[in-house]
């Protein structure tokens, strides 16, 4: 073999070893570097999983906090802790509910030192005085690993004394997911809920007043329209005494006018030197005579009025025929009418007994039997009809004179009150006005229908109910 | 291109045609690295090229048929040096990992690396296909790599190129099982 090639290929073989090492150093530097990355990568992941451990412990316990502040997230979270065991009421348990940590605030509210709480179950701050059921499902969230929140009171130590809180319970998991104890943070909110059950109160105390001044207003309003009604009744009443004292001085006037004129000529005749003829006298008297006699009457009827309105007249009802009453009347009647006008006399349906106070009775019905004839002077004469119902007795009579005008026909009843159109025919105003409270007494109804110019009917009416 | 394969060339080359060809080829290719080669360094492949170009002138035989033999010979280089590579059971499921396992591996290893893309498709029991897919046109070396797998796993196969894209860029390669040689 040629020596020159295998030297030539040695040579190159050196070459390639010499490469070759070269190689291998820079790849062993290349390990070395990647060596010292790992280590350090190691060291780090190291130094994270312990920090981690470490804060799993953190949570909540203040020597661990102490011990803990160092790098920055630590420090971070050191301080968000004393932040909210500054804040908050803090305590921890274990999965059983027996306390394992308490913060300083926790001890304040509850009254108790930590010595006497750490190992003792939650239950130990129950009031009583909450339904089960809150607690039943606080426990349920709990311990399926929701977070719970609500109101709780609790008792301190002593029994005596309760505080409210706004409590949120937190279970905490180990990594396969078993619940290892529970955290909880509180508020306290005894002040405001003292403020909010005050307020109900003051609310219920509010209602209660409210429904009693609701009452009394009611009762006000009732008060209120019975007073407005008397007043009403009052302001008639009163318009009723004065126009009653203005017609009923007009009334007295208009004969004591008579009288005084009269006694003035008798004076005068007796002052005359000679004496007056007797029958000069004489009508001078009559007319007095009469004057009186008018004021006479006219004084019964006001005195008629006032008994009855004053209710001093007396009911004594009797039962009696109807008929035979009214035939009486009829005659009565009939047998003093100077212009030969008579009263027609009529009975419808079948007559039967009625019991009235019969005075009284007939006091009413001969007023109107006297105006009947007195309005209507000339024409032809009135009609009285007798109507015996099932259930009422209707006396109706009717006449065909001069009518009362539209307007006026409401005022007919009220005493001293005479139409316009009657100003001619003698009267007193009194008459209807007793027929009505006589008619009422005797508890019937009176009413009045009329036509200017053509007549009137006036009616009582006995309804057998009220008899 | 890595250095295994230039030495490996070389030490073929030495085995079978003696030390002399190989100073011819070095003598005559005019290497820029004057033929000195160590397996874990990194080379152009064009001096690659230049020496299979001139044995196949030197020995008349052609760039197919060397780069075949090679690659059978090479397989056998590298079983031996990543053991570790060769844990699949037969023959289609080691080419079907060479793609998905091994060339992502040998990345690791050797990240300047560059490997041609061998997506494989196992169609049945008996038959698969490989898409050969690198600007090297190495694909007559994956076939001579593909015969030496089918030695180690005892299994005797036909190779085919089935379609050639790109002047041998782009080659399917379809492997039958058979009984006969």
């Amino acid at each position: 073999m040629n020596l020159r090639i295998i030297d030539r290929a040695r040579k190159r073989e050196i070459k390639a070893r010499k490469e070759a090492e070269k190689l291998l150093e820079s790849k062993s530097r290349e390990l070395y570097n990647s060596m010292n990355k790992l280590t350090k990568a190691n060291k780090e992941l190291e130094e994270s999983l312990l920090r981690e451990k470490k804060l799993k412990m953190l949570f909540l316990k203040e020597k661990d906090l102490q011990v803990i502040e160092n790098g920055n997230l630590e420090h971070e979270l050191a301080q968000q802790v004393r932040c909210l065991n500054e804040a908050a009421i803090v305590s921890e348990t274990d999965a059983n509910g027996n306390i394992t940590f308490v913060n300083d605030r926790f001890c304040e509210i509850s009254g108790y030192n930590r010595a006497e709480l750490i190992g003792e179950n939650h239950r130990i701050l129950k009031s009583g005085k909450q339904s089960d059921g809150l607690f039943v499902g606080m426990w349920a969230a709990i311990s399926n690993g929701r977070v719970w929140r609500g109101e709780v009171m609790n008792q301190k130590k002593g029994m005596n004394d309760f505080y409210w809180v706004d409590t949120t319970i937190m279970p905490f998991k180990n990594q396969k997911g078993k619940i290892i104890k529970f955290v909880s943070i509180r508020f306290d909110i005894t002040k405001e809920v003292e403020q909010k059950e005050f307020l109900l109160k003051k609310t219920k105390r509010l209602k209660t007043s409210e429904e009693k001044l609701r009452r009394l207003n009611q009762e006000l309003e009732t008060n209120k329209e019975s007073l407005l009604k008397s007043l009403g009744r009052e302001i008639e009443l009163n318009k009723l005494k004065s126009t009653f004292i203005s017609t009923a001085s007009h009334q007295f006037r208009t004969p004591l006018a008579i009288i005084q004129s009269n006694a003035e000529l008798i004076d005068m005749f007796n002052n005359r030197l000679k004496k007056a003829e007797p029958e000069k006298y004489k009508k001078v008297i009559d007319r007095i005579t009469k004057a009186v006699s008018k004021m006479t009457s006219l004084m019964d009827d006001v005195l008629t009025l006032s008994t009855s309105t004053s209710g001093s007249v007396i009911y004594s009802p009797e039962t009696f025929s109807l008929v035979v009453f009214c035939q009486k009347m009829t005659e009565d009647f009939n047998a003093i009418q100077t212009d030969c006008r008579t009263l027609d006399l009529q009975i419808i349906g079948t007559p039967y007994d009625a019991c009235l106070d019969v005075k009284l009775l007939s006091y009413s019905l001969s007023n109107l039997i006297s105006n009947a004839f007195k309005f209507s002077a000339k024409k032809q004469g009135p009609q009285l009809t007798l109507y015996f119902k099932t259930t009422e007795i209707k006396l109706s009579v009717k006449d065909f004179g001069i009518g009362v005008p539209e307007g006026e026909l409401s005022n007919l009843f009220h005493p001293f009150f005479r139409a316009e159109n009657v100003t001619d025919i003698k009267g007193t105003g009194l008459g209807l006005s007793i027929a009505k409270e006589y008619a009422e007494i005797n508890k019937g109804v009176i009413s009045a229908k009329s036509n200017l110019g053509m007549g009137s009917t006036f009616e009582i009416i006995f309804k057998h109910d009220w008899l | 291109m890595k250095g295994i394969v230039f030495t490996e060339f070389l030490e073929l080359v030495e085995n079978e045609f003696g030390l002399e060809v190989v100073q011819q080829i070095i003598d005559e290719c005019q290497l820029d690295t004057e033929g000195v080669y160590t397996s874990v360094g990194t080379y152009s492949h064009k001096d690659m090229f230049k020496m299979v170009g001139k044995l196949s002138e030197i020995k008349e035989i052609p760039v197919p048929a060397l780069l075949m033999v090679f690659g059978e010979y090479f397989f056998s280089t590298l079983k031996d040096k990543y053991p570790a590579f060769m844990e699949k059971p037969n023959l289609f499921d080691f080419l079907n990992s060479i793609d998905d396992y091994i060339h992502p591996e040998v990345l690791k290893l050797y990240p300047d690396a560059e490997l041609p893309s061998f997506k494989a498709k196992i169609k049945n029991n008996a038959e698969m296909t490989l898409n050969y897919k690198s600007s090297r046109k190495l694909s007559d070396l994956a076939i001579g790599l593909i015969k030496g797998a089918a030695k180690h796993y005892n299994q005797n196969v036909v190779i085919e190129k089935i379609t050639v894209e790109n002047d041998g860029q782009k080659v399917l390669l379809q492997v039958n099982k058979t009984k006969f040689k």
